[in-house]
């Protein structure tokens, strides 16, 4: 018969096990209490101190300053300056180093805030701030941090410093092993440099996944046919994902010097996939005289190739390419089908006709696949 | 008394609480493990600007599947908020599983729809399509309903994948109210990666919110007791362990009420299984079984970020059959793929994920109603051990409660979907009482799972007549 | 014309501050509201000399401001400058359409700011 172990002792084990467990939920509960309620004092406190600096601020900013003489020294500019901010940076010297730290960050907010909506001549004042107060600096170090998420941000409120001391740095970020640390140094050198920044990315950009690719073209977009020149330059990248990105974007952007240098990626470059994609960016761009490449592309031996072609010449309206068209209508498997007549669709009455026949013919997917496209033709048409 | 069987007895209890013991270190471990990634994700996100997503062509568009099953109510409201969601280029795939009431010709009144001469290239296998319908108004231009003979939901969305037109495929549920930027949380992990293969995002339970038009419009609590120990349980599930699993990439589930998959992916492995209630978890462990059988680099990926609201069963009996349905599910796809169990090939997945299905989600309960057994057995026998009993209570249920705590922890340190402290303190209440009553049920329907699973029953049982959604709608 | 009254509607507390200042520096007299809905009503309670609009604003945008401005008989020959974050030229010539006598885009200089509200007076005083 067993004899069961001295109860008391085990108990006092569990029981003590218990205890410690209930403790360390109720002091988890507590402190997630307690520092959500200090957090809003601290975000209050932080809030009325960027209120103040930023009243502060518009005083400086505007203040007049005396004339300075025509044979002044270029430096006399700057010693009005920093006589304007010196009795803050001796207020702040005096603080504790903790106070020191929130005072200069609510500073830093007011300033970047200012530095977004104004230009001329307080523009540099504020410019000079940042050099003043250590902000520029501040932050080239922090780009080099060793967690990914300050270099990001650091990259992030670089570009709202005006300042070109940390173009060096940005552009040294644009190659960081974190995606979202590139995003923004891409981001922030488009705003302090313009369109002239795009040709920096380009080159130093490597493996473009999609989402960058998608933050990129917004930037891009909005310096649109500028940023044409830069594209092209793009176009010798050995990266292939840079090369597909910029065709992309020419085909975007819409603009005719693109395509001479496309004509002759799809005709020249080694890689099936950027020829594919260089003919596609021809059809869109609407340039009849790609027609002729296009259509001698239809029977490639690529499938990739074929395709794209055939969407390409779609894009632009081919009734010369239409009986090489039918051919592959005919012959090829559905996918290649419906683009097929689809492409024969868009080419005008020729097309359209030679559509129709079809779907009068024998065989039976034949006749499907025309009906299906001349029916998305005719809603279109319906809807416009 | 028979020393031998009092060893027995002894030792099997011991054995239960051992089991339990490492449980809850998995648990701890999932825990900690969640932590990390929530706090990762939101490091990320702090940086994630979606804007340019949605003003982008290189924006890839997504198909959104919703199949339908006798849903004429609700499907013109829904399909109407589907339409409306924060995304590019996206089309909706309706797809009526053969309803039996008006369904169809509700959708084809309100949408002014025309049957369409779309040629259906059934690339997965599924009942007949009885044909294929389309707008003619410009607002509806991106709506497709697919009219075929009733298949059940997997079969549904196996039609809706043949229908789609984009590379991208996302399944729904149709009582599902996504949020409006849900589209864009859950495409973003693909263009991050090009080896994304499928994922989900957190299901909220919406009873005791306030909804308009198919959206969310105000979180609030429901005041029934059933819905807040569903809303513990989810944070349970979805916080603490499937964020966890994420890290692993060893995620076996997405939860069908939103998913979304790479198209070609899921006809590469051969689209969702027809003879199993428990298609969803079955696509995504089909889906990591052949991508390591291949050696082909993938990943599936949790967004910690709520992207879909859910109605819960609010009456024990919808929610009983529910359980019961989501069990025998399990238990195919551990049948199905008993393969990877234990299997080094699978990696994590066959070492960590599938063991952890098995042992912990599948047998739990089992084990746990075996403890109170038991107990019973050996109190009636005379030779009830208190120590034991205590140790057992604890580790069971105790440790229980950390962890439903842990879960709404996690939620008020993220993403604070419930700001209302009263709320927070209602559902860490929750996290406690849950653990004394609702959790024993909840495992006794699930063992009553294994017996119907043996017993043949295979379908939706009574659920296939009343609609995809977790709860009827009546 | 004693000491001009210019009502500031902008909702970006900086850039409110800023303008203020400038304006007060260049002695006149300055009503501010951080909101449109705020805005119309203190225009049509004070009659102020010249009233600054920005465009983006909560409740009520710079548009419909002035919109509701130029149909009151008493506020329609109030001048407004729209501050404008955008320089689209839709916008810009959308405000100038709705009556505005000038805008201001941002990033902007205070300096030029005050010649444009100086200019914008002296035109008013003219033609009144």
């Amino acid at each position: 018969m067993l004899s069961p172990p001295p109860m008391g002792f085990e108990l006092l084990i569990v029981l003590s096990l218990t205890i410690a467990a209930t403790m360390m939920v109720i002091v988890v509960s507590l402190g997630i209490v307690i520092h959500k309620v200090v957090n809003t004092n601290l975000v209050r406190r932080r809030q009325r101190l960027y209120s103040a600096y930023s009243d502060i601020m518009a005083g400086l900013l505007l203040q007049e300053l005396p004339a300075l003489l025509p044979n002044a020294r270029t430096s006399a500019l700057f010693d009005q300056y920093e006589l304007m901010i010196k009795s803050i940076k001796e207020q702040l010297v005096r603080m504790t180093p903790a106070r020191r730290k929130h005072e200069r960050e609510a500073l830093r907010l007011a300033l970047i805030d200012f530095a977004k909506d104004v230009s001329g001549e307080i523009s540099d004042r504020l410019v000079y701030f940042f050099y003043s107060f250590g902000f520029v600096d501040e932050q080239i170090i922090l780009l080099s941090n060793r967690h990914w998420w300050i270099r990001a941000q650091a990259a992030r409120d670089a570009g709202l410093l005006k300042a070109r001391r940390v173009i060096t740095s940005l552009t040294a970020a644009l190659e960081d092993e974190h995606p979202d640390v590139r995003i923004q140094a891409m981001e922030s050198l488009a705003r302090l440099v313009g369109v002239e920044s795009l040709r920096t990315i380009l080159r130093v950009s490597r493996n473009l996944s999609q989402w960058t690719s998608i933050e990129l073209s917004t930037i891009v977009m909005e310096y649109n046919e500028a940023a044409v020149p830069f594209l092209v330059e793009g176009l010798e990248s050995k990266d292939q994902s840079v090369l597909l990105f910029c065709i992309e974007m020419l085909a975007e952007i819409g603009f005719v010097t693109a395509v001479e240098p496309l004509r002759h990626l799809a005709s020249e470059y080694p890689n099936v996939v950027v020829r594919a994609k260089a003919i596609e960016a021809l059809g869109r761009l609407g340039d009849e005289r790609a027609e002729v490449m296009l259509t001698s592309f239809i029977d490639n031996p690529f499938p990739n190739i074929r395709l794209k072609s055939i969407e390409a010449l779609g894009r632009i309206g081919a009734p010369k390419a239409v009986p090489k068209l039918l051919k592959r209508l005919r012959q090829g498997e559905l996918s290649e089908k419906i683009i097929a007549a689809r492409a024969i669709a868009s080419s005008g009455s020729v097309g359209m006709k030679a559509l129709r026949s079809v779907s009068v013919s024998r065989d039976a997917l034949n006749i499907s696949v025309a009906e299906q496209v001349l029916e998305e033709f005719t809603v279109a048409q319906e809807r416009t | 008394m028979i020393p031998i069987l009092q060893i027995i007895l002894h030792l099997y209890f011991l054995y239960v609480i051992l089991f339990f013991i490492v449980m809850n270190l998995t648990y701890t471990i999932l825990l900690t493990l969640s932590y990390r990634e929530i706090m990762k994700y939101m490091r990320h996100n702090s940086f994630s600007d979606f804007r340019p997503m949605l003003q982008s062509e290189l924006t890839p568009p997504v198909t959104l599947l919703a199949p339908a099953y006798n849903e004429e109510p609700t499907v013109v409201d829904s399909v109407k908020s589907l339409l409306k969601l924060n995304y590019g280029m996206y089309e909706v795939v309706v797809i009526n599983d053969g309803s039996k009431d008006k369904t169809l010709d509700v959708l084809k009144k309100e949408f002014e729809l025309y049957r369409s001469k779309q040629v259906y290239n059934p690339a997965l296998k599924a009942q007949a399509v009885r044909g294929i319908y389309r707008s003619h108004k410009t607002a509806y231009k991106n709506l497709v309903v697919v009219d075929k003979e009733n298949g059940g939901k997997a079969d549904a969305l196996n039609v809706g994948i043949n229908v789609a037109r984009y590379e991208y495929v996302c399944a729904m549920d149709a009582d599902s109210l996504l949020e409006d930027d849900a589209l864009q949380k859950v495409m973003k992990p693909f263009l991050e990666d090009s080896t994304v293969v499928a994922s989900g995002g957190i299901v909220r339970i919406a009873n005791g919110c306030e909804i308009d038009h198919g959206r969310v419009v105000k979180v609030g609590l429901s005041h029934k007791l059933l819905p807040l120990f569903q809303v513990v349980e989810y944070f349970r599930a979805f916080l603490s362990g499937r964020m966890g699993w994420q890290g692993l990439n060893g995620l076996l589930i997405i939860s069908g009420a939103f998913g979304m998959f790479k198209k070609s992916a899921v006809i590469e492995v051969g689209g969702y299984r027809h003879d199993t209630v428990g298609e969803d978890m079955e696509l995504v462990a089909r889906l990591h079984r052949i991508k390591l059988e291949k050696k082909e680099p993938y990943k599936v990926i949790f967004v910690p970020d709520p992207v879909c609201w859910t109605e819960a069963p609010e009456s024990l009996q919808m929610l009983a059959r529910q359980r019961n349905r989501w069990h025998r599910g399990l238990l195919d796809v551990m049948i199905l793929h008993r393969k990877m169990l234990l299997n080094g090939d699978y990696g994590v997945v066959g070492l960590a994920a599938m063991p952890y299905f098995f042992f912990v989600e599948l047998l739990g309960p089992v084990i746990e109603f075996s403890g109170y057994i038991i107990s019973i057995v050996m109190y009636a026998l005379g030779i009830l051990n208190m120590k034991m009993v205590i140790l057992f209570f604890i580790v069971s249920l105790f440790y229980g409660v950390m962890f439903s705590v842990g879960g709404v922890l996690l939620e008020e340190i993220s993403f604070r979907r419930y700001p209302n402290p009263k709320h927070l303190a209602l559902l860490l209440a929750m996290g406690v009482i849950e653990n004394f009553g609702y959790r024993q049920l909840t495992a006794w329907w699930r063992i009553k799972a294994f017996y119907d699973h043996a017993r043949g029953k295979r379908g939706w049982g009574l659920m296939q007549r009343k609609g995809f959604g977790n709860v009827q709608s009546s | 014309m004693a000491n001009p009254t210019i009502l500031v509607a902008e909702d970006q507390h900086h850039v409110r501050k800023l303008i203020t200042y400038k304006l007060e520096n260049s002695g006149y007299q300055v009503v501010t509201s951080e909101n449109g809905a705020e805005a119309l009503e203190k225009i049509r309670e004070i009659i102020p000399t010249l009233v600054l609009l920005d465009v983006m604003m909560p409740l009520m945008t710079g548009f419909e401001v002035l919109a509701a401005l130029k149909q009151d008989e008493r506020t329609k020959n109030i001048p407004v400058l729209l501050v404008t974050a955008q320089s689209k030229e839709e916008e810009i010539l959308r405000g100038l359409e709705l009556g505005a006598e000038d805008y201001i885009t941002k990033p902007f200089s205070p300096n030029e700011l005050a010649a444009r509200v100086k200019k914008a007076l002296l035109r008013s005083n003219l033609k009144s």
